[in-house]
This record gives structure tokens, sequence and C-alpha cells, in this order.
């Protein structure tokens, strides 16, 4: 009982006190653990080791602006090293860093010092900030198809072209899109299936574009419900299918940013094309 | 940049012959933009982010005209 009331005090703690004082309250704790395995009845087996990390990151942040909700910008990341053994009787070391950064340093710190800071595609909510990481993105690759006699480029456009691989099956997603009356005016709301996307970079490009059209397309909706969804009238249980739909595609968002969207690949061509100038 | 009359832009133009190439799509603003913004005051700005959104599906935006009713581009592309 008294253990409970500690968590209950110090979180509390964390919650109120930091809310109070205007001040950004950071837990980052780490666990690791070394397993070794032999076998005594058979000496020919090699020793077996396992090393595992556990890491627990908790971040309270106050608002810095009441009207939006908006809060300190905030990461926090950690990178896992192996050193090589010095000798053969000698263990290598394990050196993990840890990285807390907040407020501008936190969005402008450059990818060598922690890769998550930079985000990446698909990593923002919707806004204009995303729509101009995508067109720069798009940009950059048609330079890199432009520049012909280039191998460099070419090797770049390549990896870019193979991010389209880590695509999901876009056959089993529902991409959503407005329906028109016949003056051009949007009465509701209709799912788009797509059979499949290119194979390039143009791929990647609008499914993240697809994705985030179809959540414009049913936030609208949410909010003029007067919408139709495949030119019907939306009862409850549509309603609570579409919301499903939503919060399904903001996973598949999620996904996107942490497998293609941060991908190095789209930072070797950007910082190709940068050194262009 | 060298500026034409209307005249000049009828008298001097051809119509395509591979009609199948066009395609007529409309781009509302919440789907160029951010959210919230019901009306891009910047055309250039918006008619550059329709042209890649356009560009993505292999097409060149020739002709465009605003939907102001509904805040969209309608747009005549070519593929």
């Amino acid at each position: 009982m008294k253990i409970i009331h500690l968590v209950l005090i110090s979180l509390f703690a964390m919650t109120h006190l930091a809310g109070c004082s205007n001040a950004v309250t950071y837990h980052h704790s780490e666990r690791n653990s070394i397993a070794l395995e032999t076998r005594a009845t058979d000496p020919q087996q090699p020793v077996q080791g396992n090393i595992g990390i556990k890491t627990r990151t908790i971040v309270v942040t106050p608002k810095v602006d009441k009207q939006s909700g908006k809060s300190t910008n905030v990461v926090s990341d950690f990178e896992l090293k192996r050193k090589p053994n010095e000798s053969w009787y000698k263990f290598g070391t394990t050196e993990i860093s840890s990285t807390f950064m907040t407020g501008k340093a936190a969005t402008l710190a450059s990818t060598q010092s922690i890769l998550a800071v930079k985000g990446g595609l698909g990593s923002d909510t919707l806004g204009e900030f995303n729509v101009r990481k995508k067109s720069i993105a798009q940009s950059i690759y048609q330079t890199l198809n432009t520049m012909k006699e280039d191998e460099t480029a070419k090797s770049l456009s390549k990896r870019l072209d193979d991010l389209s691989k880590l695509l999901p099956d876009v056959s089993k997603i529902k991409f959503y899109s407005f329906t028109m009356d016949a003056k051009g005016n949007a009465t509701g709301i209709k799912d788009n299936k797509i059979s499949s996307l290119p194979s390039t970079f143009k791929g990647v490009l609008r499914y993240i574009t697809d994705i985030e059209g179809s959540l414009i397309v049913l936030d609208e909706m949410l909010v003029n419900r007067a919408m139709t969804y495949n030119r019907q009238p939306i009862d409850k249980n549509t309603l609570d299918s579409l919301i499903k739909e939503k919060a399904s595609l903001i996973k598949e968002r999620e996904t996107f940013a942490t497998t293609i969207g941060n991908s190095p690949a789209i930072d070797a061509a950007a910082e190709y094309i940068l050194g262009q100038l | 940049m060298d500026e034409i009359t209307i005249t000049e832009w009828d008298s001097n133009s051809i119509e395509l012959s591979v009609e199948d190439s066009i395609k007529y799509f409309i781009f509302w603003d919440s789907q160029i933009l951010q959210r919230g913004k019901t009306q891009i005051l910047d055309s250039t700005l918006a008619l550059k982010l329709v042209a890649e959104r356009a560009e993505l599906y292999d097409y060149g935006i020739i002709e465009a005209k605003r939907n102001t009713q509904d805040n969209a581009w309608l747009c005549k592309c070519m593929t």
C-alpha cells in the first residue's frame, strides 16, 4: 500500500508541479541484462550470450500556448553501441548514449546528433510543414532523375525507389475521397480502393498523400454531419466504423513515419542535392 | 516571361489531338495545404502544390480554374 502511495505521489508531483512551474519533467531509466549459456555436458558447444536493454522514458511538458494547446518540443532517444573486444579474455564494452533535447534544439538538431529528431516524412500531424517536406522530397527525387549521367544520383534515386518495397499491401487498405454534386461541391465521402502503387518513390509519396488525404476527408465528414458516405446517409453504425477506419489510418501513418519517412535514404539524397549548390 | 493576349492565346493554340490523354481533376484547398484554412490566398503556391500532386500521377496541368464556391482548383491535365 505504501508503494502505491509513493507512486501516486510521484505521478501527482510530475504532472501537477511541472505544470505549475512551467518546467519540463524528464525521467529516463534503463535496465540492462546479460545472460550467458553453456552446456557442461557438451564442451564443444560455444558459450552463447544475450545482452538485453530496456528503457523507459517519461516526459511531462507544460503547454506553451494555452489556446492552441501546443506544448514544448521534446525529443528523447538513445543509441546502443558494442565496442569490439580489446583482447580475447575481455568482454567488449557496451555503450549506451541517451539524448534529451527541448525547445529549438529539439527541432534544429542534425540527423547526425540523433535520427529521431529530424522526423522525416509523415511524422507530423497534418499540416503545412508536412506538405512542405513532401514537396521538398519530391523536388529532390525529380532533380536526381534529371541527373542521368551522375552515377551517385542514379544510385540515390534507386535507393528512394526501393523504399516503395516497404509499403504495405495497399489493396487491403481503404482510402477516402470527397464526392461532388454536378457543380463540383463536396457533398459526401466515398471509399477508394487502390490496387497497386508505382514501385518508385512516387508510389511512396502517393501512399502518404492518400493516407493524409483520407484523414482530411474523414475529419471533414465528422465536422459536416450532413455529408453522405458512398451516397448514403451516415447512420450510427457506419459512423462508428468510419471512426475506427480513421484510427487505423492514423496507425498506418505512424508506421510509415518509422519505417519509411525516417529512412537514411531520404537524408542521403537530400544531402547530395544540397551539395550540388 | 513573355506575356500574350487572350486573342494570341486562342489563335496560336491548337486542340490536342489525343483527347484520351486529357483528364480533369479537382483539388480541394484542404487537400493541398494545411487543415483549418478554407482558402489559399497565394494562388502561385496553390498551383505549385496542385501541379506536384498531379505529377505524382504522371499528369501535367495544361489549364486550371478556380471553384470559389467549394474552395477548390479544377484542372485540365494531360499525361
